[in-house]
């Protein structure tokens, strides 16, 4: 069942891309926006067809575009930066167990009540409770957290959180109406109303022209549910959207050559990140050594430049590249094949086995890449492939194999190791297991003092690149395509933000 | 006739029970199911049994298959598992566009088949006859994705005509958008009118060399007079029979023609829903396209028995 459906969507891929890079021929040059009327802005995204706009729960993309238009955030991880939105000030108190927020003045939704401390409260109650969201804020203490007067929010954690802006809120701080429980009504504070949702036929948002930040430069977003890339592409290059969030390398490729369109990236901010990750709980990879050894056999820049095709960067076994606490101090890991030879032979090893599971276009191919870089000096790679669908309903299996090819979204260094590095994370697919680590970890949860914050941050940097537990080899941007009069639309956590995007004139 | 009915009926629902059980049962042996998708990253024993127990998934699929089929019976096609969405509303949309995708390709085909057959059936054994009847044979051995992609290659690629893909603009119809659907119908009527074609220029060129015909042209009767009085009435029944066996094709083909185009019907929704595990979602698709296609079979049957024998 695997082989045949992923053929049939190779066949599907192959006939789009063909139709794609046709139909870029055709039309020289993109639409224009009429100039004096309506500003229209028409977006392509993954979408499902049992889509609902209740982000809370597991949807696609499209309606989480929406979302992101339609309601604030407390805070957003833009770039390289957190940025601020709804929440004017966030303050902890001496340990990072209670933090104090203020919101701005003069907010309100789109019904036109006013933003108030009682909705931020709700709101975060509500996240906490979420099936998506509720990882994210395990230490949130929802009884004893309080609103101290109309813009002012006391959050009170059950222990001290040093991170709690960078792994809590900037990963997911919606900012809902108090009482709201069914979010497709719309209703939120942003640049952008809800005109009308359909995981059918497409979402309409127009906009708020009482902004608090100010009137959006776009009248009308419509988003259109397209579940396939490569049709994103097409539809772009056809005329039929001015902007298509999420294209694959090959039609990234097309669109940069056609003109009137062109790709907008994400930067590594906005990432995925690729790594292969080793067993250090059995042989051979308990051997620091021949975790060494593959490390320095790895050729990442094929891997970068054969799998995303240039589209992307190598990665330095460190996680959260082009993201805040990213350390530049460690120098890019370089091949040394023959040093790599002379620790498999000398040890023995002559066959590995890895997990492989597709949940993202790639992954495969990276490891067969591997595969063939281990088969020549002598190592014979087993790929086990696993149907993406059920992965992750048997985590043990993930934690006896050898090897396991995986991606993750590119996440600050902090929020990636709490979640896949420290010991007793059930994430943590190569067992790594080192004290010191977790004690920095530890530190940088709870302690608020700067000096101390950045010492621990150092060495728990240092034991990952020391460690080498996982071999985290690239970073593939995400790709968006648009038309060129389109002004580069900001992203966060790969999710575009319009507000601030105008039509160049 | 009234018995005839009655056994069409009977075949009918027991078709219906064995293929819809059978699809069942495939579904809940897919790996994975709606509660493995759901918790993706988070799931362990202890969540996924509770998620199972939430929708229903750990119990017998006997029982579930018993409970879906009575529901269905009652017009209750359940929810979307991950988003408690009725089904039924969010296949409204997918399958109106499937069908009348259908039924504009049905159209076509008709007057492609209906055309080519009769010029080659008439003119049996002649060049023309032999040119129409290759042209056919590789219109049909040509796989529907080719065709979909020659398509798109000259009336989106070479003269940008028509779009390449069917993309709906948000909030609106397919009938205020008619060029999304040309070419996913031309793809489809091709093939089913090129199948046609050779079928129904076996029984024209049959009824043709048949002695009435010949005596109503020596009497002087003008071609198109002799085709349409004396030709049709004498194939009609057939014919029928032949337009009813080609729905099916025109159901199962438009699944993988909407692929070529991404043109949203009930193909990519069942796509869709087999990728997430969705059981009810999946059993609703297939069963609409199952009771179509099984109600043309059945209606083309209980068409042979009834007309002339020949």
């Amino acid at each position: 069942m695997p082989s045949l459906s992923r053929r049939f969507l190779a066949l599907t891929g192959l006939t789009l891309t063909a139709a794609l890079a046709l139909s870029a021929c055709a039309q020289a040059s993109a639409p224009d926006p009429e100039p004096g009327g309506e500003r229209v802005l028409r977006v392509a995204a993954l979408g499902g067809s049992s889509d609902t706009l209740n982000i809370d729960q597991l949807v696609s993309e499209l309606p989480q575009v929406a979302a992101m238009q339609i309601w604030d955030s407390l805070v957003l991880l833009r770039g390289d930066q957190f940025e601020q939105v709804l929440a004017e000030s966030i303050t902890p108190n001496e340990d990072g167990s209670e933090w104090t927020i203020t919101l701005p003045d003069g907010v309100s939704f789109h019904d036109g009540s006013p933003l108030t401390a009682a909705d931020v409260l709700y709101s975060l109650g509500w996240i906490a409770a979420s099936d998506r969201f509720a990882a994210l804020y395990s230490d949130y203490d929802a009884a004893a957290s309080r609103v101290l007067d109309e813009r002012t929010v006391l959050v009170v954690l059950k222990r001290p959180r040093a991170d709690f802006v960078e792994t809590s809120l900037a990963l997911g701080s919606y900012v809902i109406k108090e009482g709201m429980t069914d979010l497709n009504e719309g209703n939120g504070t942003g640049a952008y109303r809800l005109e009308s949702f359909s995981a059918d036929s497409g979402t309409v948002l127009v906009a708020n022209e009482s902004y608090w930040r100010g009137e959006p430069k776009i009248d009308r977003i419509e988003l259109v549910p397209i579940a396939d890339p490569a049709t994103r592409a097409t539809a772009l290059t056809g005329g039929q959207v001015d902007f298509a969030l999420g294209l694959n390398s090959t039609a990234a490729e097309t669109i940069d050559s056609t003109a009137g369109y062109e790709v907008q990236r994400g930067g590594t901010a906005n990432s995925s990140q690729f790594e292969f990750s080793m067993n250090t709980r059995i042989a051979p990879f308990d051997d620091p050594e021949v975790r060494e050894a593959l490390r320095s056999l790895l050729d990442r820049d094929q891997l970068v430049n054969i799998v995303f095709r240039g589209d992307g960067a190598i990665g330095n076994d460190l996680p959260g590249l082009g993201l805040p606490d990213y350390p530049t101090r460690f120098a890019q890991v370089e091949p040394d094949v023959a040093a790599a030879r002379q620790v498999f032979e000398s040890k023995g090893i002559t066959e590995i086995g890895i997990l492989v599971a597709e949940t993202i276009p790639g992954i495969t191919d990276a490891t067969e890449l591997l595969q063939q870089q281990l088969s020549e000096i002598g190592v014979t790679l087993k790929l086990e492939e696993v149907d993406p669908a059920t992965l992750y309903s048997d985590i043990p299996k993930i934690q006896q194999a050898q090897m396991f090819a995986t991606y993750v979204h590119n996440r600050p260094f902090l929020s990636h190791a709490v979640t896949f590095m420290i010991a007793d994370s059930p994430y943590n697919w190569s067992g790594w297991a080192d004290p010191e680590f977790n004690e920095a970890i530890t530190t940088l949860q709870t302690v608020t003092d700067s000096a101390e914050r950045q010492e621990a941050l150092a060495l728990a940097q240092d034991r990952v690149w020391s460690g080498t537990a996982s071999l985290i080899w690239g970073f593939q941007e995400q790709l968006n395509g648009a038309i060129d009069a389109l002004e580069t639309v900001p992203m966060t956590q790969s999710l575009p933000l319009f507000w601030e995007v105008g039509y160049e004139s | 006739m009234v018995l005839l009915l009655a056994r069409s009926i009977g075949r009918f629902t027991l078709l219906m029970v064995t293929i819809t059980f059978v699809v069942f049962i495939a579904v809940t042996l897919l790996p994975g199911d709606a509660a493995s998708q759901q918790l993706g990253l988070r799931q362990d024993e202890e969540r996924l049994a509770l998620l199972r127990m939430e929708l229903r998934l750990d119990r017998h699929p006997l029982t579930r298959y018993a409970d879906w089929a009575w529901g269905v019976l009652c017009g209750d096609f359940g929810n979307v598992l991950q988003t408690g969405l009725p089904v039924t509303q969010v296949m409204a949309g997918p399958l109106s566009r499937t069908l009348l995708l259908a039924a504009l390709a049905l159209i076509a085909a008709l007057l492609i088949g209906t055309t080519v057959g009769i010029a080659a059936g008439v003119n049996s054994g002649s060049r023309l006859d032999r040119g129409l009847m290759t042209g056919a044979m590789l219109t049909i051995s040509t796989p529907e994705f080719i065709i979909g992609t020659l398509l798109v290659l000259v009336f989106a690629g070479w003269l940008g005509w028509l779009p390449a893909v069917s993309v709906l603009p948000a909030g609106s119809s397919l009938l205020q958008q008619p060029q999304l659907l040309v070419l996913p119908v031309c793809a489809l009527a091709l093939v089913a009118g090129a199948v046609l074609a050779r079928q129904f220029r076996a029984l024209v060129a049959n009824e043709y060399a048949r002695p009435h015909i010949e005596a109503a042209r020596l009497a002087g009767i003008p071609e198109h007079r002799v085709i349409t009085r004396h030709l049709f009435p004498g194939i009609a029944a057939p014919a029928a029979q032949l337009i009813a066996g080609t729905t099916p094709y025109l159901l199962g083909g438009a699944v993988v023609v909407e692929r070529v185009f991404g043109f949203p019907g009930l193909g990519s929704l069942l796509v869709q829903a087999v990728n997430t595990r969705e059981p009810f979602l999946t059993m609703a698709a297939t069963t609409v396209i199952l009771a179509l296609s099984l109600i043309a079979f059945l209606s083309a049957d209980l068409l042979a028995k009834k007309g002339p024998k020949r």
